[in-house]
């Protein structure tokens, strides 16, 4: 076989030899300016994904005795702009209390546009036992700093993917992604229909009832069913939010998607009420809420090696392994808080743990003994690498 | 101040591999990586119940039962080989044109291949078996480049692999033309342009040539858990072999003393001594904002500046709640382009109303990748422009990402006949903004330098022991001297850390 692709093989094959040469000569010719430092799409990409936002309080507001609305602006000395969101997002906010600095995840209560105008709004619910929640209720004040991962979640619309029609579920705080859907849907920036059935306990319960009220009047692919499980009222449902219930709002002539938010209990009893509606699972979307596991309080040794620094600290078995390094102040990356966005991925050399049911660990990740420290608790002493954030 | 022999920039597939080869060479090495997990492209990711491949549709030049390609010899080597499961994929691939509607299905297997084409297109056979022999004389020759280090007897070569010699500076299309190979034979081959990113007559044929002479006689592979498993292997490795690894830290700075690299700075401010730096990260980001002015070697601005950016990356992930059987997805990977006319094509990827794509059903690979009645569809495209750029604003960006995903859905559903809309449980998009904020590629491309004319593959090549214009700095990856793609990544990875390896036994 002979192959020349010019007339001349011999030609074809000094024009091999001279590519290099050639090529030389491309560079020789080509111009010395200065290469470009940044470009739009990186640029946009740091504003829609911060490595970290730096905020400040603007304004503390009481929803109801145990309810508080927290508005949060950037820091400008290191934040110039928040970053933009999709309505039932939430962020990771990490905050210095007297002692060490400590991350919870919130959903973000604020509408879309409020975050162009450089406003976020979490809704905090304090909790009895709640370290975090308990802080900010008794300390935090107008003009506090503290700071606040990109914002995620998997608890929004997608038209490709959704109904048209969606039910929220929502109870007790749980409705603060939906109350973001809905000043979402009455901005224009989606574009769907939301009932929102709202478990509370009772009429004092109600947070953002005016708000609710402006947009459901305003917009009528917005409506709001209030469920009180401790208080009868006149016209709306008594009781828990079961299959019953949901079944009555929901679309006669195609699927209708179901999105929850709220405790555990609730959800716990929705896992098994709303297989009674025999929905396909994706029109399922649940947000989960972090859960205690009941473990005993015992104390083990933790060695930690952050780059090059090894650190011995204490962790008890009732506390999750993320709590035990924000304690010591080792701060790591850390979203969800539920197990499911892996961005607290931590090697573990060895030791045991336990981990909530909702952990989602990659194949690969199981086999080769990474975790998720933001939902394990240790079980013996251990030894882990972690990466500061 | 902390101090290694090496430090790698960027945890992707070429970095990994440099950071695994110097450490295994016993080199305290440093790799540090933004993200908070190895791979770069290279891994995957949970959504519900899904757990989604990132990049990776086959692997090329791996091998299988007996024909052992550059890859599995370099996994050997490295000691990995035997920690990753792999895969055959099913078959080579399917292409159709939306704007004509034909459709060709090819298999693995030179036999078969040639077989099938000559059914297509008659009298195309004996040009298609040419185009394999070239395949096989280029790569006996590639393998006799890479022995004579740079310095290769030009009688040897001129006796051995001729062929080679007269077509290596040639375009695909020049050499398929000589090769007397019917249009139409030449469109369907052309198929894997994508892969490599340039349109067929600009595209040098060799390096064309061998990818799909390695592809159709070596099959392709994946590994059984998503390239994630790879990654973690590597990541493994280097530790085993005591490597360091930081992640969600950034090189900032490199600094340079008496013309050589003598430190990094990284994001959080800690200082690093280190003589020898690789960088994954391209030669734009690094002469961009990582290297002071006035140490910046002038020809290393005109080589960068002398290059075009590829491909801007597109892909999307359904979780699809029907079989790959119920839907009627029988293929491993779609090509749906516009036309099967590359250069056409090329062309129509520069805007924004370009739906063609590369998609892939990775049940039809590994039927259990998602769980029981389910089924995982991938999409890929590129832009060959800065148009996402041009038209993303602070405002727009999830109207964007919908506009495009259902664009990309119509197109499939079109092209295959297959309806896969209603069936979505789960969906994720990466547009080029995506890709910035993983990896910081420079406009979101995924490509590294537009493989084409004189930034083909073979100039790369032969210029690759010349063009170290900053002692102490080398790179890997898409940009380097192999250009894009997994396999070609992990092969540069391994030959900067070869050649930094020569430069510390050498004091350069």
């Amino acid at each position: 076989m002979k192959v020349k692709v010019g007339l001349i093989g011999l030609f074809d094959m000094l024009k091999f030899k001279n590519l290099g040469k050639n090529r030389e000569e491309m560079i020789l010719k080509s111009s010395n300016k200065e290469l470009p430092y940044d470009y739009k799409v990186n640029e946009l990409a740091r504003v829609y994904h911060p490595y970290k936002q730096y905020l400040k309080i603007k304004d503390i507001k009481d929803e109801n005795e145990d309810t508080k609305t927290f508005t949060l602006i950037p820091d400008e000395e290191k934040t110039l702009e928040l970053a933009p969101f999709k309505a039932g997002s939430y962020i990771s906010i990490y905050v210095k209390t007297n002692d060490n600095i400590v991350s919870r995840a919130y959903s973000l209560s604020s509408s879309p546009k409020e975050a162009l105008n450089n406003i976020y709004k979490i809704t905090i619910k304090k909790k009895p036992d709640g370290y975090l929640s308990n802080y900010l209720f008794n300390n935090a004040k107008v003009g506090d700093k503290l700071f606040a991962t990109e914002p995620g979640g998997n608890l929004t619309y997608n038209k490709l993917r959704d109904s048209k029609n969606v039910i929220a579920i929502a109870g007790g705080v749980g409705i603060t992604p939906f109350i973001s859907m809905a000043k979402a849907i009455n901005e224009g920036s989606e574009n769907f229909n939301l009932t929102i059935l709202y478990g509370i306990r009772t009429t004092k319960d109600i947070i953002f009832k005016n708000e609710l009220e402006e947009l459901t009047k305003n917009n009528s692919n917005i409506k709001i069913v209030y469920v009180f499980s401790d208080e009868k009222v006149e016209g709306y449902p008594f009781g828990f939010i079961g299959s019953e219930l949901i079944k009555n709002y929901l679309s006669k002539d195609e699927p209708t998607s179901i999105f929850a938010s709220g405790p555990e209990a609730l959800l716990t009893y929705l896992d098994k009420e709303l297989p009674l509606l025999k929905l396909e699972q994706k029109y399922i979307r649940i947000e989960r809420s972090p859960i205690s596991l009941n473990l005993e309080s015992k104390e083990y040794n933790l060695t930690i090696h952050s780059e090059n620094n090894t650190y011995e600290i204490k962790a008890k078995g009732n506390e999750t392994l993320l709590e035990a390094f924000e304690r010591n102040n080792l701060i790591i990356r850390a979203k969800c808080h539920l197990g499911g966005c892996g961005y607290c991925r931590t090697k573990l050399i060895k030791g045991t743990y336990v981990a909530a049911k909702y952990l989602k660990l990659k194949d690969i990740d199981k086999e080769f003994n990474y975790i998720h420290p933001c939902c394990s608790y240790p079980t013996s002493d251990m030894e882990l690498e972690i990466f500061p954030y | 101040m902390e101090e290694f022999d090496a430090v790698v920039i960027g945890a992707g597939n070429g970095g990994l591999i440099a950071a695994l080869r110097l450490a295994k060479a016993n080199k305290k090495v440093l790799l540090v990586e933004r993200h908070i997990l190895p791979g770069g492209f290279a891994t995957s990711f949970i959504r519900g119940r899904f757990e989604f491949e990132a990049s990776l549709h086959e692997l090329c030049d791996f091998g299988h039962e007996d024909v052992r390609g550059n890859l599995y010899t370099l996994f050997k080597e490295l000691d990995v080989l035997n920690k990753i499961q792999f895969v055959d994929v099913p078959e080579a691939f399917r292409v159709i044109s939306l704007s004509t509607g034909e459709t060709y299905s090819m298999p693995f297997g030179i036999e078969n291949f040639v077989k099938k084409m000559e059914e297509y297109v008659p009298g195309s056979s004996k040009s298609v078996r040419i185009f394999f022999d070239l395949g096989r004389e280029i790569q006996m020759a590639m393998a006799y480049l890479n022995e004579s280090k740079g310095h290769p007897d030009s009688k040897v070569l001129m006796d051995k692999y001729p062929n080679f010699m007269r077509v290596a500076a040639y375009p695909v299309d020049k050499v398929l033309d000589a090769i007397k190979m019917p249009k139409k034979a030449q469109e369907i081959l052309d198929t894997y342009w994508t892969y490599l990113g340039t349109s067929t007559d600009r595209l040098g044929f060799i390096h064309y040539c061998i990818m799909v002479y390695l592809y159709i006689t070596n099959k392709a592979q994946i590994p059984l858990k998503r390239s994630h498993e790879i990654s973690t292997v590597l990541e493994t490795e280097i530790r085993n072999n005591g490597g360091t690894i930081y992640y969600g830290e950034e090189v900032k700075e490199i600094k340079v003393t008496n013309n050589h690299v003598s430190g990094v700075i990284l994001s959080s401010g800690k200082e690093i001594k280190t003589n020898y730096v690789i960088s994954n990260a391209s030669p734009h980001s690094v002469f961009g904002k990582m290297i002071e002015k006035k140490d910046i070697p002038e020809k290393a601005l005109k080589l960068a500046n002398a290059r075009e950016i590829s491909g801007r990356g597109f892909s999307m992930f359904l979780g699809l709640n029907k079989t790959k059987e119920e839907l009627g997805l029988s293929d491993y990977s779609y090509f749906i382009y516009e036309t099967l006319n590359s250069k056409k094509q090329f062309e129509s990827m520069k805007t924004l109303d370009n739906f063609s794509q590369v998609t892939v059903c990775l049940n039809n690979a590994i039927p259990d990748a998602s769980p029981k009645g389910t089924t995982i569809l991938y999409f890929t495209s590129l832009y060959f422009s800065d148009c996402f750029s041009k038209a993303l604003t602070k405002e727009n960006y999830f109207d964007l990402k919908d506009r495009l995903a259902e664009g990309f859905i119509d197109a499939f559903e079109k092209a295959t006949k297959i309806k896969i809309k209603p069936y979505i449980e789960e969906i994720e998009v990466g547009t080029p903004l995506t890709y910035a904020h993983y990896t910081d590629s420079v406009d979101g491309s995924i490509y590294g330098y537009l493989t084409a004319d004189l930034d083909n593959m073979m100039p790369r090549l032969m210029r690759m022991y010349d063009e170290n214009y900053l002692p102490g700095l080398k790179f890997c990856g898409g940009h380097a001297m192999r250009s894009s793609g997994y396999n070609s990544s992990y092969l540069s990875g391994d030959l900067a850390a070869k050649f930094t390896l020569m430069d510390m036994k050498e004091g350069k």
